[in-house]
Order: C-alpha cells, then structure tokens, then sequence
C-alpha cells in the first residue's frame, strides 16, 4: 500500500516534471555547487529579497484600503493607521520593511564592495544591483507621497522645483511631475501608478536578472590574497575550486534562512512597538504649517541640498545625484581585475570608509536640521533676560519681535540657523553689534531700514548682556561678587 | 524565435549536439551544469544551429547563431522584427501621449474672489486660500492653494505667492519683523517680497489681484519656477 502511493507520488511529479520542466529550470537553484566558505557574509543579498518581499505583501493588503484619489487618499490612509483592524501593523511593517530593505541593500553593497565581488565576470552583478538600488530609492520617495498629507505635498512641491533646475526641460519636467503647472487632483496618480505598478515590475525584473547572474557567475568566494582575479583563468580556477570544495547551495541555504527570519521578525516587532511617520495634517497646499523632510534613508541627501553653497547649488542639486550615479555604475569597470583582498585594496577600503563617514557626517547634520529657522521659540524668561523693565527688557523684546529668534538661539532657545548668542557679549562690542545687525549678511537681512534707533541701542544694550556671568542685578548687586570681565 | 527552427532545417547546418537528453535544457551547447538557466535561452536564441561547441566546458563563442549570416536570414530576422517595431511605435504614440500631453497643454486660470474688501484690515498681510476652480473634481483640498494679501492702501491689494523661489516650500509672515521667512532652509524675504538673506534666487513671486464687486479676487497662476 505504502509503496503503491509512494510510485503514485513519485509517478505525478515525474508527470509533472515532464510536462513543465519545472525542476530542470528550478533545480540548479538548489543545487547550484556554492564556495564552502559562503557563511554569515554571504546573508544580506536574501535578507534583501525578503525585505522586498515584506513589501509586495504589505503592499498588496495596504491596498486593499487605499484609495488613490486625490480628495480621499488623506482619509483612506487615516483609515488604514487608526481604524482598520491591525492596520496600524500592517502600515507600519510596510514603513518598517522599506526601512530594512533600503540598510539592507547599504550592507549587501558594501560588503560586495569590501570583498571586491563585483571584480570580473560579476561586473553586470553590481550594475544590476546599483539599478535596483535605483528603484528601491525610487519606491522610498514615491511611497511616503502616498501618505498624501501635507510632507507629501511639500515634498512634491520641492521635488518639482528641483527638476525645474534641469537646462531646456526643467519646467517641461516640473509639469510632469506636478500633473499640470501646479499640485492638483491628478497628481497623486502619478505616484500612485510608480510605485504601485512601474517601480515594483522594474524592481522584479531587475531582482530576476540579478539572480540569473547569480547562477550565471557562481556565488563568489571569500577573497583570497593568493587568488588575484585574472580574468583569462579566473572561470576556470574558480569551477575547479569550486568542483574540489563547493557545497550545493541548498546545504548553505539555512543562514539566509535564519537571517531572513530575524528581518522579518525584526520588522514584525518594530511595526509593534514603533510608530511608523504620522500621517501629517491633510494634503492641503493651503496649510503652510510644513516643513517637508522625507524618512530618514533619504534624510543625509536632504542636507547635502541644504548645505549646498547658493551659488553652486544648481549644479550640487542636478550633478550630486548624476555624479553619484555615474561612480557606482562606473566601480566594476575602474577596478574589474586584480586583489580582492580588502588586505590588498588601502584605497577601495579608504574609499568605502570616507563614503561611509560623508553619509554619516551629512545624516547627523540632516538630524540637527540646524538649516531651518525656529518657528515656534519659547519666550525668553526674565531670568534669561535679566531684567524686567528697561532697555534690556525691551531690548529681549525686540530679539523676539523682529525674528532674531527664529534663528539665532539663547541659552538653547530659538533657531541654530544662525550663530548661537548666548554669549554675544564676550565675543562683539557695541560697534561690531550695530554693523552686523544694520548690515547683515548673506543669511542675515539688514535691520538698518526696519530698528528705530532707539529700538537698535536697545536692541544692543541686551544682547552686550549676554555673558557667561550676567552682571549682577541692581537690588541683588550686594549678594553676588562683582562680576569682572576682562 | 520562430525562425530558430525553420532557419536551422532550411540551411542544413550541421547540429553540434542534438537534443540528446530530455531534461538537458543546456546541452545544446555544451556548458556548465551551473549555468544551465542561462544556457537554456542561449541555446534557443542562436547557439544552437551554429558551428561546432568545442568541448565541453570550453568557451562557446557567443552570438554565433543564424542571425545575420546571409540575406535569407538578414530577411526572415526582418520578417520578425519590422512587425514588432510596428506593433511597438503603435502602443507607445497613444500610450505616452496620454501621459503628457496633459502637462504640456497647461491649465486654465481664472479670477477667485478670496473674501470682500471690508475684510482686509489696511496695512496687515493675512493669509488667504483659493480653490482652482479648473481642478477635478475628486481633487478634494489638494486644489486649494494659499497667498499672501495685503491690504495696501484704499483700492489697493498686493498678493504674494507662498512658494519660496527657491524650492518652493511655504514662506511664513512675521508681522513684527515686516519678514517672509521660509522654514525650509530659512531664505528671507522684506516686506515687499525681494529677498533680503538666504539662498532665494529671486523675489517672492506675486498674484494679479482686482477688485471687482466690492471682492478683492486673485487669478489663480502655474506655480512659479525657478
């Protein structure tokens, strides 16, 4: 009996196997000989897969609510976060996949770079993969438009602004992206269709080459100062290596599996326990309480832009991006032979080391956001003021009124846009005080044609008082030791 | 595709490997048992009616199939291209032109009251929004837009547009400081919108404004590019 089901079974499958060749095209997959030293570096690129894959399916039931319409998108999606059962999770695994796949790829790049991996005959291997960074990219921007709120609308705003820059098309461009000459109803498709339909098939055909390069090259092997990549023999050692101590894959297979299982639970406990971007206020251009900043991944570019000179910063928002393009495609092609070593490579590690450390420098300066004025300072206090009445006092007053604050703070109150003053006075005497607040600067206006001069002496008078040890208080002069500056 | 076969049996070049095995997807042309997916399609494209494989494992020269060897291929690869590009141009003409024509022809701009004159307070700069009224009607709030109004003197309105020139991010008015002040990268504009600090290349950019039946009425704009 057990024998009879078991040649049924077996005679199906080789039924089916005959009538599709499903295995013959599958098998290899598996089967495929690996290096046998392909273990926990060799994770990442999987842990990706999954991560897109934490997306399609997210994705997928996201959509089962959203509505892609300009009037109602905002409502649909306060739906999905507030009030759909579990469906504050399922958003927030869909914020918390992007987020995994987008590290993820950062760590699969930079070990394949680390290793030398994309060295011949992988070089398309790394092109591939740069394209399908492309598009992960692409799907990050695309997809927090389709919070449809008011960063949504801003940051489309600003990214058409952006593309206006482009010589001859800009404006052409800029409409594209806008739906006509401003945001309006048909925007919001546009996204919508990218990241839906355009980016994910992009990004499943480019998953599909890449793993057929894959198979095509072999998994490559740990570097080896003795094996320096030639490409006239390297195919050959490599098969022969590999023939003497290969693994099939399917045997290797269980770290990306385990790997592949901590991102998802990773994901699973952080759409738990964390809370995905608010959804803002609604998709209103008429609500100008914004200040448009894209998640986090994208945040380090956001203050390369801020940070840009004025009068380079057409050619830092259109070349940065071109520029930064064209070295990623451009790295399998500079160095396609040679040591793969990290040992045996100072300048590729220097180099992945300085990339590391600019996009760090430029992440904790996007966090300090220190570029925007403060909108929204505290009132200074009396005691910061040191006084209650007079000329100080309405010299503080005045630092309000006029928009010092906004971006000069005190004591950490107020913007960083411009200097910190809390302690002016040690540094400016009156006279350099009455020219820089007359004259201004590049990021200063001049004050000279809006201060009365009463209002400037005042003005100035305050701000003289900002020391490291305030001179004592008339009335409390007694108490305090008599402050003496030098 | 099609030809594969019909060129390969017309010519009667010489197969370097038949199809000797049912499963062998990459025996055709000899090859890696790794890269059988990849052999598979190689075979099929042009590999295999070519001359001889050499042995087995040893690079096959690539693109030596039918295609291109004489003028009844050159004809039958015409055959099936010429067809194909056809087929393509005819998609893609209606296809793309769905998608932009719409952003080159541009919008309709109209006159929207945005509140009676006895409303505005003389010398105050208050914001004020407007609904295009040329937008869809699923559009919802994404129509409205904001500007800056100001009442100048008896008869007189000035309206400023929100967008910083810059990058387009929504300036703020603070009355005290007589400022427009943008909270992306803090470009600063004067009372009369030419910019006094920051990376602004140029002045706020400004509404048409009228008066017409006792309603002050801005005519809706492109948003302004740099």
């Amino acid at each position: 009996m057990l024998k009879k089901t078991q040649k049924a079974v077996i005679g199906t499958l080789e039924w089916l196997e005959d009538r599709t060749g499903l295995w013959a095209m599958f098998g290899p997959v598996l089967t495929h000989l690996a290096p046998r030293d392909a273990k926990w570096w060799y994770v990442y690129g999987s842990a990706t897969l999954m991560a897109f894959m934490i997306q399609v399916a997210t994705g997928v039931a996201l959509m089962f609510s959203y509505i892609p319409s300009g009037g109602q998108a905002y409502d649909s999606l306060k739906y999905i976060a507030d009030v759909a059962p579990w469906g504050h999770l399922i958003r927030g695994m869909h914020y918390f996949g992007a987020s995994a796949m987008i590290l993820l790829i950062g760590i699969h790049m930079g070990q394949v770079f680390f290793h030398g991996s994309y060295k011949f005959p992988r070089e398309m291997n790394w092109v591939t993969g740069i394209a399908l960074l492309a598009f992960t990219i692409g799907l990050g921007f695309t997809g927090q438009t389709l919070r449809w709120d008011s960063n949504a609308v801003w940051s489309i705003v600003v990214a058409a602004e952006q593309a206006a820059r482009v010589p001859f098309i800009g404006h052409w461009l800029a409409h594209f992206i806008l739906a006509g000459d401003n945001i309006n109803g048909a925007t919001l498709g546009r996204f919508f269709t990218l990241h839906v339909f355009v980016l994910p098939a992009l990004a499943i055909a480019g998953i599909g080459l890449h793993m057929v390069l894959v198979m095509r090259h072999g998994i490559a092997e740990m570097p080896d100062e003795a094996h320096p990549v030639i490409p006239e023999t390297y195919r050959e050692e490599y098969h022969a290596r590999l023939e003497k101590t290969g693994v099939p894959f399917w045997l290797m297979a269980w770290r990306d599996s385990v790997f592949s299982l901590v991102v998802v639970l990773a994901v699973v406990f952080a759409a738990i326990y964390f809370n995905p971007p608010p959804v803002e206020l609604p998709p209103d251009p008429s609500i100008i309480e914004t200040d448009p900043i894209p998640d986090f991944y994208l945040r380090w570019y956001l203050a390369v832009l801020a940070l840009a000179q004025s009068d380079m910063e057409d050619y830092i928002i259109l070349g940065a991006p071109a520029l930064i393009g064209i070295l990623l495609f451009a790295i399998p092609f500079l160095s396609s032979s040679g040591h793969r070593a990290p040992s045996k490579r100072p300048w590729a590690i220097v180099s992945l080391l300085t990339a590391m450390l600019v996009v760090g420098a430029f992440w904790i300066e996007a966090e300090k956001g220190n570029w925007t004025p403060n909108f929204h300072p505290k009132p200074l206090t009396p005691e910061l003021i040191g006084a209650t009445e007079g000329p100080i006092w309405h010299g503080a007053q005045l630092f309000q009124e006029k928009g010092c604050i906004n971006c000069h703070s005190l004591a950490n109150n107020g913007g960083h846009r411009g200097p910190d003053l809390t302690y002016v006075g040690d540094r400016l005497h009156k006279d350099n005080l009455t020219i820089r607040i007359n004259m201004g600067g590049v990021n200063m206006p001049a004050y000279a044609g809006s201060l009365t001069g009463d209002d400037l002496r005042d003005l100035i008078s305050f701000l003289e008082t900002r020391k490291k040890k305030q001179p004592a208080l008339e009335g409390e002069a007694a108490k305090e030791e008599p402050a003496k500056k030098s | 595709m099609s030809n594969d076969s019909s060129s390969c049996g017309g010519h009667g070049h010489s197969h370097g490997h038949e199809h000797t095995h049912p499963h062998s997807e990459g025996g055709c042309c000899g090859g890696h048992g790794h890269e059988h997916g990849h052999d598979h399609d190689h075979a099929h494209e042009g590999g295999c009616c070519g001359h001889d494989h050499g042995g087995h494992g040893q690079t096959k020269p690539l693109f030596d199939g039918p295609i291109f060897k004489n003028d009844f291929e050159r004809r039958e690869f015409l055959k099936t291209a010429i067809p194909g590009a056809i087929a393509g141009a005819a998609l893609t003409i209606p296809i793309a032109g769905y998608m932009v024509l719409p952003s080159i022809e541009g919008n309709k701009h109209s006159w929207v009251s945005v509140g009676p004159v006895e409303k505005f307070v003389l010398g105050e700069t208050v914001l004020v929004e407007l609904t295009n009224p040329d937008d869809f009607s699923w559009a919802g709030v994404t129509s409205k837009v904001a500007a800056w109004v100001r009442y100048v003197a008896e008869g007189e309105f000035i309206a400023f547009s929100v967008n910083c020139s810059h990058l387009g991010c929504p300036v703020r008015w603070l009355p005290n400081a007589k400022l427009f002040m943008c909270p992306c990268h803090g470009g600063v504009y004067s009372n009369d919108g030419h910019v006094v600090a920051g990376p602004p290349p140029k002045s706020l950019n400004r509404y048409e404004v009228r008066i017409e039946g006792g309603q002050v009425q801005l005519k809706t704009q492109a948003i302004f590019l740099a």
